[in-house]
């Protein structure tokens, strides 16, 4: 043995085979108890641990991190134990930030992320992962923080993958786009008004919006101030984890021909606009179009419209809200199908390039893909934490306030919490059930005012058995109840806004369309929020309002939740005026599919609804 | 499949050599064309990635970066793996550099053989030699006989800082290496025919005539 190895010492042996076992150990045993398929992805490329192990382990990282973030990993280490046994656990924790990039890659592409390893966003989100995969009983669970392809990546990696699918990729990826884009940019509104909305000043939000959407956590135990200041320092690459970084994703086969796009990803929030006019995509620019027209609506209508603007040719038509509904939704999966299309199409054309490059052109859409997916999740992650915190906020309040109708208020706190689960992924949102929930509404749905008043009537009054009669009489009043006490909140909430609004002092005009709309983005969504919670209520306590509804209610029913949607809107509008509506109408698609499609009444009336809630649930993708 | 385009290869190409003979600057001044003249150890073994068009066909070389030190360590097997060719590295200005040049050259040929058991084409690269001619150097006689000894396809005086004949020596390899693959081809073409020949007399299988 010793006579074909010359260099080999048995001397030499001691160390070597220490370090090799080592890193082969973490390969081997802890990559594979985290995470299997990673764990089958580099066995089966035969990527040996050692072949990039022994630099992160023999340096303690000492070149895979820039110098700030290095000096937290090794306060993180020594702080730790003496045996700096963390070390392990770091090195899991970087191959799993990286996974997915690594299991859509092949041998080379692993091997030139994992000696180059990837710029991080938040070193402290990686050291949390690692405590958390050593102790997570004793460490909370942070959120899935992933590396997501940039450019920076390919830069460095030189014309690898880049070359290799550049002429097919091009295209198609193009119009994978369009099937987030939509989401996306919904999920992109959805967290800057949250930003701006807050009512705690800008820099905590900020800092928080930061920790939360790389760290992801919900309880960031020892975020600390460096980790915070110094990404914020650096936009492009801080930015990017954020809403930002989905973006990127997005545009990143675009950013193969030009590179601009990193400087736009690092402005705030308020320039999601700008940004978005500089996309080449007819979707983005009729939603401009659109957004100028109608100055103060909800940002997810706009993302919604530019679905619509494209697939369908339906405008939106404000003041109808019925046909609204009915209007908005089906554009949705029509632009979803759309897409697909697109997809099929360019694979299929892809077909004619050779073998080699759809495979390369399908690998590549499968990361991308997956980024996608990836980002949805930290969407849903990050929307779930913010509503938790404004809902937490706005709960304070009422409490504080001692206010009337305190008790529906909190109804539909309840409801929003649910909607917070599930985006938190703690409530199972199943999309089978969903739909026949769905299905099976159509004939009582007409009763649904009747019941949420009934439900709250009950419960106001701890009368669960109450006459149906009463109940149906009571309503309309109720409703304007409902809506009136949120109308306080929300003006509330305004205010809150404006504040932070002077404070920033960045009166960009799309700034302004989103904040002015946030409110009735909550509004609504507390709204749906209500119906959802009482939804449910109405089917557990008074179950015989089903088979009321469509033996007296009939026609009169769906009349009176035609007749019934109107007052609340002009009862917004005396408030808020016309954005209100809107945000109303054009949002109820995608909360009602969010939310599980229980909560809106109005569907019931329209025709075409199985097709309507395929679209915003990420694990479609 | 790739017929349509021209064809491509992949190559790993191990840089090895001892401590600071400068085979991260030689790759740095292939691939990245540049210069530093700070020294960074290379821990482990990195590698990068560099593209040639090569008579309408694209080469891709992948150069394993192994730091000098890894002889120490039994590791080497691991990044020799699958290698299709080899720089060893020595500095002109230090001639333990060349002694272990032969160290280097037994680890790579006991640990890494092509498929048809032939040692992969190395070349040798003189590095440094900007610093002045040295002796070891001035008798190309007596380096092309170590080479022969040592089963080198070739030497070249290289400097990294000064760009000399790094382009020239990687050409060199990339030639021998084309040259071995097609000699590795056509070792494994009588092992891919048989089946077709059994097929095309099938009819002369014992057997078969038989059962006709």
């Amino acid at each position: 043995m010793l006579t074909s190895i010359p260099f080999a010492r048995p001397q030499d042996a001691g160390p070597s085979v220490a370090i090799v076992t080592k890193v082969n150990r973490i390969q081997d045993q802890l990559v594979k108890k985290h995470d299997v398929e990673l764990h089958m992805h580099v066995n089966r490329l035969e990527i040996a641990p050692q072949i990039y192990g022994i630099r992160w382990v023999r340096l303690l990282f000492g070149r895979e991190f820039p110098l700030q973030d290095l000096l937290v990993v090794w306060d993180a280490l020594f702080a730790d134990s003496i045996t700096l046994d963390l070390v392990d656990y770091i090195f899991v924790a970087m191959l799993l930030y990286i996974r997915d990039a690594l299991i859509a890659s092949n041998f080379q592409t692993c091997l030139g992320l994992l000696m180059h390893y990837p710029p991080l966003g938040d070193i402290n989100a990686l050291l949390q992962k690692a405590l958390f995969l050593r102790d997570p009983k004793n460490n909370p669970r942070p959120a899935n923080y992933q590396f997501q392809q940039n450019l920076d990546y390919y830069k460095t990696r030189g014309a690898d993958l880049m070359n290799k699918t550049r002429s097919s990729t091009k295209t198609a990826p193009l119009n994978i786009n369009k099937v987030s884009s939509s989401l996306l940019s919904f999920g992109r509104k959805l967290i800057a008004p949250a930003i701006m909305g807050g009512s705690g000043g800008v820099s905590p939000i900020n800092s928080e919006v930061h920790s939360s959407s790389s760290s992801s956590s919900t309880s960031p135990a020892s975020a600390p101030a460096p980790a915070l200041s110094h990404p914020l320092a650096e936009p492009p690459s801080a930015r990017a984890p954020s809403q930002t970084q989905s973006h990127a994703q997005n545009q990143h086969y675009r950013l193969l021909k030009s590179e601009s796009m990193p400087v736009q990803l690092s402005k705030d929030a308020g320039s999601v606009g700008a940004s978005r006019v500089s996309l080449p995509t007819p979707t983005h620019t009729d939603t401009q179009g659109q957004s100028s027209r109608t100055v103060s609506s909800s940002p997810s209508i706009e993302s919604l419209s530019g679905g619509r603007a494209q697939s369908t040719a339906s405008p939106p038509l404000p003041p109808s809200r019925g046909s609204d509904v009915s209007t908005s939704s089906p554009p949705l999966s029509a632009t979803k199908k759309d897409s697909f299309f697109n997809i099929t199409r360019s694979r299929s054309h892809s077909k004619t390039m050779g073998k080699k490059e759809s495979e390369d052109d399908l690998e590549a859409q499968v990361s991308f893909l997956q980024g996608q997916i990836n980002d949805l999740e930290a969407m849903s992650k990050f929307c779930a934490k913010m509503m938790n915190t404004h809902i937490c906020k706005i709960q304070e309040v009422i409490l504080q306030e001692n206010l009337e109708k305190e008790d529906e208020v909190l109804v539909s706190l309840a409801g929003l919490k649910q909607i917070k689960d599930i985006l938190k992924g703690a409530l199972r949102f199943n999309q089978s059930q969903l739909e026949a929930e769905e299905n099976e509404e159509i004939t009582i749905a007409d009763d649904h005012y009747t019941s949420i008043a009934a439900a709250e009537k009950a419960r106001a009054a701890i009368n669960h058995q109450g006459d149906h009669q009463q109940k149906e009489s009571s309503r309309p009043s109720r409703d304007s109840d409902l809506d009136g006490s949120l109308s306080t909140e929300e003006q509330e909430q305004e205010q809150e806004q404006e504040q932070v609004q002077e404070q920033v002092q960045e009166q960009e005009q799309v700034q302004e369309q989103e904040q002015a709309t946030t409110p009735a983005e909550q509004q609504v969504t507390s709204f749906h929020g209500s119906e959802f919670k009482n939804w449910d209520d109405y089917i557990l306590v008074s179950q015989d309002g089903d088979l009321q509804a469509p033996e007296g209610g009939g026609a009169g029913g769906e009349k009176a939740s035609a007749e019934q949607t109107p007052p609340i809107r002009r009862g917004r509008g005396l408030v808020r005026l016309e954005p209100e509506g809107e945000a109303g109408t054009f949002h109820d698609p995608l909360m009602a599919a969010i939310t599980s499609g229980s909560s809106s009444p109005d569907e019931g009336s329209t025709n075409s609804k199985d097709s309507d809630f395929t679209i915003v649930n990420p694990n479609d993708l | 499949m790739q017929n349509n385009h021209h064809k491509e290869h992949l190559y790993k190409i191990l840089v090895i050599g001892d401590l600071g003979v400068g085979k991260t600057s030689i790759i740095k001044r292939y691939v990245h064309h540049n210069f530093s003249p700070n020294y960074r150890a290379t821990i482990g073994v990195d590698f990068a990635l560099k593209v040639l068009n090569w008579d309408q066909e694209t080469v891709r070389l992948q150069l394993w970066d192994i730091a000098g030190q890894e002889r120490f360590g039994n590791m080497t097997r691991v990044y020799y793996r699958e290698a299709m060719g080899a720089f060893i590295v020595f500095d002109v200005t230090r001639p333990a550099s060349l002694e272990a040049v032969a160290k280097w050259k037994e680890d790579l040929d006991s640990k890494l053989t092509l498929a048809n058991g032939k040692n992969v084409a190395t070349v040798l690269l003189a590095n440094k030699c900007d610093q002045g001619r040295d002796v070891l150097t001035n008798n190309g006689i007596k380096m092309e006989q170590f080479c022969q000894e040592n089963g080198f396809v070739g030497w070249y005086e290289t400097s990294a800082k000064e760009n000399i004949n790094i382009d020239e020596a990687a050409n060199c390899l990339v030639k021998h290496i084309i040259a071995s693959e097609k000699d590795l081809l056509q070792s494994e073409v009588p092992d891919t025919i048989t089946p077709q020949l059994e097929n095309d007399k099938g009819g002369t299988c014992s057997s078969c005539f038989r059962s006709q």
